[in-house]
């Protein structure tokens, strides 16, 4: 068999018929469909997020406005100020699924591929002051309810050093996922833009 | 967005054939191939939105299918050579005494999957028979460098055929 002739047999290979789940084999409109319900269901419990976090903050602007208590506002206004970070975190996530990296040119796609997959990125980075302004929220407003004698304080302050831990333990975990997800596909593209730069000598 | 949709299931009609076959030169596996052409085709539609048009269809699609496959085969380790098997040939009247089709299809993949890359890339291109500015276009590399490499890698796997077929 010549290598034409082979070549040309290969044509004869034919898409398979997808299968879903309850639905049996899927014609190209009902795969449309499908894949618009998956792409919408990840849109939407992105927004549902957002819009329960704002629901959340416009809740504690309207305690902010009524509360005469200082601190009561300081600390609300802390809280509000982490849950606006966790909306901004989640726009980030939806801008991220929003962005369709694989229409780019190869080589392109290869050196951007590798950049994405940084150990700590903007998301990871928000967490921190999420967590801060969350802690010194509660403890403005705790303190104001509950008047506490000063050794509590003391012992509420020292509990803080957990909350670094938390902050520690979560930068910790990122890296591992790093370390487990991404770096073996970076090595991985390292390889393929090496063989690429070989090939282009 | 319904006359959009209709466009896309009609583009798609007309390229999956196209696609799948390319998925297939990077993956061996049958359901890796499958799961490779499903991630391809909800990139096509998450993109389709802000396809603007400026290279064809097939050629924006092309691109988006190299770089999901290769996006794949650097999460699922690199292409599995053991068990290669192909069934969706179809294929008759057989010569029952030279090597069988399917056995050389599934031996022009394998010897794709060891050519470099950059070659398996192009190759897979050019037996979809994309022309070198198309495959320009999908890779990023200058047409003339496209037409050289092209040149390349067929006798490169001409010979690799030949020696694989004896």
């Amino acid at each position: 068999m010549i290598f034409e002739e082979l070549v040309s047999k290969t044509r004869n290979i034919k898409a398979p018929e997808l299968d879903m789940k309850d639905s049996g084999k899927l014609s190209e409109a009902s795969l449309i469909d499908q894949l618009e319900l998956t792409d919408a269901r990840t849109r939407w419990g992105i927004r549902a997020i957002q819009v329960l976090y704002a629901f959340f903050v416009l809740i504690l602007l309207s305690i902010l406005i009524l509360s005469k208590s200082l601190e009561i506002q300081l600390g609300v206004g802390s809280v509000s100020i982490a849950f606006l970070l966790v909306i901004l975190v989640q726009q980030l996530r939806y801008q991220k699924y929003n962005y369709l990296y694989s229409d780019k040119p190869v080589l392109e796609f290869l050196i951007d591929a590798k950049k994405r997959m940084r150990v700590f990125t903007p998301r990871t980075w928000l967490i921190i002051p999420v967590w801060i302004f969350i802690d010194i929220g509660l403890c403005l407003i705790l303190s104001e309810i509950f008047p506490l004698k000063e050794y509590i304080v003391h012992v509420i302050i020292l509990l803080q050093i957990f909350l670094l831990i938390a902050i520690v333990f979560d930068f910790y975990s990122a890296y591992l996922y790093w370390k487990k997800e991404h770096l073996p596909v970076i090595i991985e593209t390292d390889k393929m833009l090496a063989d690429i730069r070989t090939d282009d000598q | 967005m319904k006359k959009g949709k209709k466009i896309f299931t009609n583009l798609i009609k007309e390229n999956k054939d196209r696609i799948y076959r390319i998925c297939c030169y990077y993956l061996a596996d049958d359901e890796a191939r499958k799961d490779l052409y499903q991630e391809t085709l909800l990139n096509l539609w998450k993109g389709y939105k802000t396809f603007k048009g400026e290279a064809s269809f097939s050629t924006w699609a092309f691109r988006i299918t190299v770089n999901t496959a290769l996006a794949f085969i650097s999460k699922k380790k690199r292409f599995q050579k053991k068990n290669l098997k192909y069934a969706e040939v179809v294929e008759q009247n057989e010569d029952k005494t030279s090597i069988s089709s399917k056995e050389a299809i599934d031996l022009l993949h394998q010897e794709i999957s060891k050519l470099p890359l950059l070659d398996m890339i192009i190759i897979s291109l050019v037996l979809e028979e994309n022309s070198s500015k198309e495959i320009a276009a999908i890779t990023g590399l200058t047409e003339s460098n496209v037409r050289i490499r092209i040149h390349r890698a067929k006798e490169k796997l001409k010979k690799m055929m030949e020696g694989g077929m004896q």
